[in-house]
């Protein structure tokens, strides 16, 4: 049996139908990620499963217990999960160490203060044991609310995109402080996230969730690889969606393609002295080289290069077209 | 879901829900009574008040309403617009002092203009000082409708100068700016820009002016001015005919009801007005002129609503300290105290109550019960005093209980008048806070009650502290409600001033008055305080 069960969740808040009949699974000791835009219901899935929002109809259930289904509702104090939230909650009246023992009560008080010291530490922030949360930088605040909720022992860990506040350097660091704390707790874990690199980083199985539905699932290498349709598509990279018309009809022809829709990644495109014709039509500075955009018969395409291209006429060679 | 009920009922907080529909039903049903009293008969009053009188009072509301409105805007509008957008000479100090004049109410600022423009008042006394103008050749009558308009408008301004101010400090800034690039000056801004985006924050401080107004009976009472709380008053202890004084209650009623409902129309337009770039603009300096005009504008409502009349209280109190009764005082103050603290405690602990049965709640019509509960503030306190008649005489007949005349009642009154005044500061505290550090309590195991009390309690404690401090000084300026409703002989410092302004012994109130100001000043300093830390 499954660790985590979601079947046929349906969920609206007035007329607006926020999630349209999910059904996954979950293994333990495995971490998924939600990932879709603003709107697709990944934070409503993630309530639901913590027991802050109720379900029109479904169920969830954990190891065969159920935790809310269509005449049964477990109180989300009674579940023992841990939730991290995108603006991390740590009670503003409690210094750290006060806000990290607030989920520890079955704990004896002595051995409080060691718990509490081994997570400061793996984190590095021992110094932090008497601050206040205004006296953190959102960085350390977020740490300390994910030290808080490991260390009340949830058996599933549920992270509501823990890195949207925080800017780039923070936000790397945090990442790889999460990933050291996983792989050592071993715990199941669920992380919302609309930026698709946090999926390569921390998850090894992505769920994208589209208008409250899934719409495609899988391991995250795979769906960047290999798209199933054009929303991992658009999500995974600046794949580019190609559908058949009359402008790039001759394109479609060219590389006898049946299909009415294609991608093209933009690592798919290189310059080559045998190939096929393309015209330069502008250039898109990227940091580390350009995004070159480019009319390949009647088709707009990209493609990555570290110079500009001078010249307005190149051959290219395409080494992967995928039929959708 | 065929057991949706249950599982709501499951998730919901099972105390605080509780708590909250019986509060909310409690105070909404004497109000709810009042429509039946369409069926109860009424005495000869009603014939006498319908062949004439009715009129009166619909003219007397409508005379007052639309005198009042325009001149509050009038005191209100253009300071609050100076001081949002320029600097000049005590601009800052006329910020706050602009919103002093709240802590006067209606009926003691009538009780003074009136005896300062009596005949052989100060005014008159000072003319013939300072200009030898003799009293005779300059006397009016200063107790009229429209005098007293003005006077009224003078201590009402300051719920439309804090709602105008609040929209221009926080007006759309690239509108503003998008204006001046294009050439236009501020006063062409403050006409086609900032007075049309504000509209809605005016609606909303008039429709507060408009409801004290309704409210009103000390100084409709001491002006002779006959309107529909003056007519309830005059049917129910003059005539002692409940009928009628529920009729006029439910007319007002209705009256009160168009206000709600084009406030809440123009508040629905205030979502829309409120998108966008809200950072302060910068304030321009004015030149020596306009600086001494901007000053002289800011001054004039400030010096009519609050400088003379607590100079008048002042030298009154002083004049008169030797003839007080210090006995009656201190039983007045201590009566006032008690029951303003007393109602104020309950006041509070219901109004938590109902915050937390809507935030910890999942059923979607507790959440508008709740609403709906906190309506009274809108309600003037002659409606409500009537109301808990209608409803205490009810239960006399169901159920032989009738608390008239007992502080128990008096205090409930309270709770149905001022549940807003508590409601709305700890509301907005808590809306603020969101549900994040109370689900995460949660998740770490504890439940409602241990999250309020360890997690939110602390959090919240200071807006605890204003809403009860509001409700008090709310109740220690109430007249209407605890006129009617008071136990017999039990005295109060606004029920005492009242009753000397009554018997034309203005100047043996001051005592009275002056403490009612004074405490009523500290919740305005509180807001000022926090408004600068801000």
């Amino acid at each position: 049996m499954s660790f985590l069960q979601v079947k046929n969740i349906v969920k609206s808040f007035g007329k607006t139908e926020v999630l349209r009949g999910i059904s996954f699974e979950m293994e333990a000791h495995s971490r998924l990620a939600l990932i879709g835009k603003s709107g697709s219901g990944k934070t409503t899935m993630l309530r639901l499963i913590a027991g802050l929002e109720i379900p029109n109809s479904g169920s969830i259930s954990i190891n065969g217990e159920v935790l809310t289904s269509d005449n049964s509702y477990i109180k989300p104090e009674k579940r023992n999960l841990g939730y991290v939230f995108q603006n991390h909650s740590l009670f503003p009246h409690l210094d750290v160490y006060h806000n990290i023992v607030f989920g520890m009560d079955k704990l004896p008080k002595k051995e409080r203060m060691e718990v509490v010291m081994s997570y400061l530490a793996m984190l590095g922030l021992e110094d932090k044991l008497k601050s206040y949360p205004h006296q953190l930088s959102g960085g350390e605040k977020q740490r300390i609310s994910i030290i808080r909720t490991l260390a009340s022992k949830p058996r599933l860990l549920l992270l509501d995109e823990p890195f949207s506040n925080l800017d780039k350097h923070t936000k790397e660091r945090l990442k790889v402080d999460l990933k050291n704390i996983l792989d050592k707790e071993k715990l199941p874990t669920i992380m919302i996230t609309h930026d698709a690199d946090d999926s390569f980083d921390l998850a090894d199985e992505v769920i994208l969730l589209d208008e409250g539905k899934i719409g495609a699932r899988g391991n995250p290498e795979e769906l960047y690889k290999r798209p199933i349709n054009d929303h991992s598509a658009r999500f995974f990279s600046e794949t580019e969606i190609i559908e058949k018309g009359e402008l790039n009809k001759t394109f479609f022809d060219h590389f006898e393609l049946s299909a009415n829709k294609v991608c093209i990644s933009p690592q798919a495109i290189s310059l080559a002295s045998t190939g096929t014709e393309a015209k330069v039509i502008g250039h898109k500075f990227v940091g580390n080289g350009y995004m070159v955009i480019l009319d390949c018969k009647g088709a707009k395409l990209k493609m990555f290069s570290i110079q500009r291209i001078p010249d307005s006429s190149i051959t290219v060679e395409i080494s992967k077209i995928i039929e959708l | 879901m065929g057991n949706n009920f249950q599982i709501k009922w499951k998730s919901s907080s099972k105390l605080w829900l509780i708590l909250s529909v019986v509060f909310s039903i409690v105070l909404l049903i004497p109000l709810g009574s009042i429509f039946l009293s369409i069926f109860e008969t009424v005495g000869d009053g009603w014939n006498e008040i319908f062949d004439g009188l009715i009129q009166t009072y619909l003219l007397n509301t409508v005379i007052l309403a639309a005198g009042v409105s325009l001149c509050t805007l009038l005191f209100a509008v253009l300071p609050a617009w100076l001081i949002a957008n320029y600097r000049f000479p005590f601009s800052k100090s006329l910020k706050w002092m602009m919103v002093l004049p709240l802590s006067i109410p209606t009926y003691i600022i009538a009780f003074l203009y009136g005896d300062i423009f009596s005949f052989g008042g100060e005014f008159y006394l000072l003319t013939e000082h300072l200009f030898g103008i003799g009293i005779k050749e300059i006397y009016f009558d200063i107790f009229k409708i429209y005098y007293l308009i003005p006077i009224l408008s003078s201590v009402l301004y300051p719920y439309i100068y804090l709602t105008c101010l609040d929209s221009f400090e926080n007006n759309n800034r690239s509108f503003i700016e998008s204006a001046e690039i294009m050439g236009k000056s501020r006063s062409t801004i403050f006409r086609k820009i900032a007075i049309p985006l504000s509209r809605p924050a005016i609606v909303s401080g008039l429709f507060l002016v408009n409801m004290e107004l309704l409210n009103d009976y000390g100084a409709m009472d001491f002006f002779g001015i006959q309107t529909f709380t003056t007519g309830i008053f005059r049917t129910w202890f003059g005539l002692n005919d409940l009928g009628t004084a529920l009729r006029l209650a439910l007319i007002l009623f209705s009256i009160s009801f168009i206000f709600i409902y084009v406030e809440r129309v123009f508040r629905r337009q205030a979502k829309y007005y409120e998108e966008g770039n809200h950072a302060n603009l910068t304030k321009k300096r004015k030149g020596f002129f306009g600086s001494i005009l901007a000053m002289v504008v800011c001054f004039i409502p400030v010096l009519i609503g609050f400088i003379f009349p607590i100079a008048k209280l002042v030298y009154n109190a002083i004049t008169t300290y030797h003839s007080v009764d210090f006995f009656a005082y201190i039983v007045a103050m201590m009566n006032t105290v008690f029951l303003a603290v007393a109602a104020g405690s309950v006041i509070v602990i219901v109004s938590l109550s109902l915050i937390y049965g809507e935030r910890t709640g999942k059923f979607g019509w507790v959440s508008k019960l709740i609403s709906l509960s906190t309506i009274g503030y809108a309600i003037p306190g002659a409606i409500i005093a009537v109301s808990m008649l209608f409803f205490l005489s009810g239960l006399k007949a169901s159920f032989g209980i009738f608390g008239f005349g007992t502080l128990i009642v008096l205090i409930y009154a309270y709770n149905i008048r001022f549940m807003a005044t508590a409601y709305s500061p700890i509301k907005s505290t808590t809306d603020k806070l969101g549900m994040n550090s109370y689900d995460t309590s949660r998740l770490l195991g504890n439940g409602n009650f241990k999250t309020f009390w360890k997690v939110e309690l602390p959090i919240i404690q200071p807006a605890i502290l204003t809403a009860m401090l509001v409700a008090v000084v709310e109740i220690l300026k109430e007249l209407p409600l605890t006129l009617i409703l008071r136990p017999f002989n039990y005295e109060t410092l606004s029920t005492i001033a009242y009753q000397y302004a009554k018997n034309e012994m203005v100047k043996d109130a001051s005592i009275y008055s002056l403490s009612i100001v004074a405490i009523s000043i500290l919740p305005i300093i509180f807001f000022v305080k926090s408004k600068k830390e801000q």
